[in-house]
């Protein structure tokens, strides 16, 4: 088990009318390279926070304390470093890190603080080696040798609820999508615009050759988000966020979703966060679920433990309330009927 | 008697150029103190049938009978007063509501505008309502945008009973809420179903949900009805194409994982 990313002490406060809202007290966690993780809990528990944070995207009052460690070796190299095999090289493991034998770069670390101004005092500060100095808010892990800390769109896919929110509503799809592939892998404008066609098959968009000229309005909401989701990994990211990226879908769009996310994982071997509210759709798809709770991780486990034996009250509280089509229905439980 | 009987109700929209159908040819009825559930993948015109029920749209054909009356023919006061006895609850309860009035105002707006209590009296009848929706009376003072997403559907469901209705249209009233809240919601909608024998069209894209409190479902597709009946039965084996879809999509935590 490498993780591809370890979270340690993760805090995070937003500012609100003057008031401190801590939406995230101390998480800890790490994501195994190549697995699938999902992030359950109810709404304000701190999900969408813990990718956001993760992705660098907090807003700018937000206060952010603790560490995250993002494996570099890990990361994809920038092309013209990249490994021949396209194999990613073994990250050393934690511990090891600056002894690696194999030339391999040390895992990018940012240890997050708002310039010192109270509490949010971080363990690694001082061997934070090119860390951010001075007062400026980072929003995001400032890189630590400019490859190596995650980057949002090469390093990292995240795809959101709304799709709309991350497609631009007068761009055709394509040149959206051709352009992260631009920005990212350096391609020509021809390669990339290929690259976009090729993405809009992979996300089996129907018509990938009018699709690529076609606006966001055009499309479906499930359609909207295959073509987000093209956009998310079309610089080939190790990891990919999904925040509730199928709660504003039918059900039936939203398995069709479920399913594209599990093969393109599969296939380019990414690491996939899977954030949701519904601990049954979580449990379809992830290898390991953890559960947030006002703002704390309270039970992190692999799926069939975790849903058969589930260690934190909590836990079985979200189990019970779920209404699987097993479920002994309501109206039996309170004798009514018509 | 059934409290609604729909027949042939079909209503038309535009897209692009060309006429469909949202609703083609649909009829049911829902029986005192029963739910009638409307499931059926987005677009396949749930929310316009919640909307034609409610006379927010009129119809391109078809009948609409309420409490036994021709509620398509109704206007005026006598529309005004049947109206009384047919309320909604929406997914989103602050787009229903001014976010910043009191939850006061929000329960005062139906005794007042139906004629239910004198104004001395309202006071009174507001906490009652609160009290029967499962709320401190404390909670009148408050604005709409200050309380919760579970409250708010409570204060949507205080307002809905407010003018003792025999209908509730909810669509998508619980999509919205944590499960441990929609739970207690939808226990608190069939409480009010048995104690007061109200009847519910609730429209839901959740089979689980719907399996969990309705008596009878409605399967729709682009439209018209696919297939209907007891709820446990067609979802324990959906003989539509839809229904099948439907069934297999539904996330199951028993499912053994590939
Ligand atoms: N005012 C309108 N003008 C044109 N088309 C409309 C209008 N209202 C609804 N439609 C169309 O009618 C069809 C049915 O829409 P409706 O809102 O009833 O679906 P629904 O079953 O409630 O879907 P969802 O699950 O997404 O809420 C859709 O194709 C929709 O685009
Ligand atoms: N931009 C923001 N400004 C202020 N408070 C926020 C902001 N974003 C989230 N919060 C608060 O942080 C907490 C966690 O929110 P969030 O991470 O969005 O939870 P979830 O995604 O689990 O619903 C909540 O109390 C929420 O109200
Ligand atoms: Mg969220
Ligand atoms: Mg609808």
């Amino acid at each position: 088990m490498t993780a591809l990313l370890s979270i340690r002490d993760l805090r995070v406060r937003y500012r609100r009318d003057g008031i401190e809202v801590p939406a995230l007290k101390g998480v800890g966690l790490e994501v195994v390279a190549g697995e699938r993780l999902a992030i359950i809990g109810e709404s304000g528990s701190g999900k969408s926070t813990l990718a956001l944070a993760v992705a660098g995207l907090l807003a700018r009052g937000a206060e952010i304390g603790g560490t995250l460690e993002w494996s570099a070796s890990q990361s994809q190299m920038p092309r013209s470093f990249a490994p021949p095999s396209g194999l990613p090289a073994i990250s050393p493991a934690r511990g090891e890190i600056g002894s690696s034998a194999d030339g391999s770069s040390p895992p990018a670390t940012l240890e997050i603080g708002e310039g010192g101004d109270d509490g949010l005092i971080s363990p690694l500060a001082g061997e934070m080696p090119g860390r951010a100095e001075g007062g400026v808010p980072e929003r995001r892990p400032p890189a630590i040798g400019e490859n190596q800390a995650p980057r949002l769109g090469r390093d990292i896919g995240f795809v959101f609820q709304d799709p709309s929110s991350s497609l631009d509503p007068v761009m055709p799809v394509g040149k959206q999508i051709a352009e992260v592939a631009c920005t990212h892998l350096e391609l020509t404008w021809p390669e990339a615009f290929a690259k976009a066609k090729t993405l809009l098959q992979r996300v089996r968009l129907p018509d990938p050759d009018s699709a690529l000229r076609a606006y966001p309005h055009q499309l479906s909401g499930g359609q909207k988000q295959r073509v987000a989701i093209a956009a998310a990994i079309a610089a080939g990211p190790r990891l990919l966020i999904a925040d509730e990226a199928t709660s504003a879908l039918d059900t039936i769009v939203q398995a069709e979703i479920v399913a594209l996310i599990r093969r393109l994982v599969a296939e380019d071997g990414m690491t996939l966060i899977f954030i949701s509210h519904d601990i049954a759709l979580a449990a379809s798809l992830a290898d390991r679920i953890a559960v947030l709770r006002h703002g704390e991780l309270v039970e992190l486990g692999e799926t069939r433990r975790l849903i058969e034996a589930p260690r934190h009250a909590y836990t079985r509280g979200l189990l019970e309330a779920h209404l699987g089509l097993d479920a002994k229905p309501l109206l039996d439980r309170q004798g009514a009927s018509a | 008697m059934s409290v609604l009987a729909v027949s042939s109700l079909t209503k038309r929209y535009r897209r692009g150029s060309k006429p469909f159908a949202a609703v083609d040819d649909v009829s049911f009825e829902i029986n005192p103190a029963e739910t009638l559930a409307l499931a059926g993948p987005s677009g396949s015109g749930k929310s316009t049938i919640a909307r034609l029920v409610l006379r927010l749209i009129e119809p391109d054909a078809g009948r609409i009978a309420f409490e036994g009356a021709d509620f398509l023919a109704l206007s005026g006061a006598a529309l005004r007063a049947r109206r009384a006895r047919l309320q909604m609850v929406f997914q989103d309860p602050l787009a229903a509501f001014n976010p910043r009035a009191t939850v006061a105002r929000v329960l005062d707006d139906p005794l007042r505008i139906h004629n239910i209590a004198t104004r001395a009296e309202r006071p009174r009848r507001i906490a009652a309502l609160l009290e029967r929706v499962g709320l401190d009376a404390g909670l009148a003072a408050r604005a709409i945008h200050e309380i919760s997403g579970g409250q708010r559907q409570r204060v949507a469901i205080a307002r809905a009973i407010a003018t003792r209705p025999s209908l509730i249209v909810l669509d998508e009233a619980v999509s919205a809420l944590d499960v441990s809240v929609r739970g207690q919601i939808l226990e608190l909608l069939l409480d009010l179903q048995r104690q007061e024998r109200i009847a519910y069209l609730f429209i839901s894209h959740d089979l689980g949900v719907i399996r969990a409190v309705a008596h009878r479902v409605v399967i729709l597709d682009a439209g018209r009805i696919a297939e209907s009946g007891d709820a446990r039965a067609v979802i324990a084996d959906p003989q539509s194409a839809i229904g099948k879809a439907l069934v297999a999509a539904t996330p199951r935590l028993t499912r053994s994982r590939p």
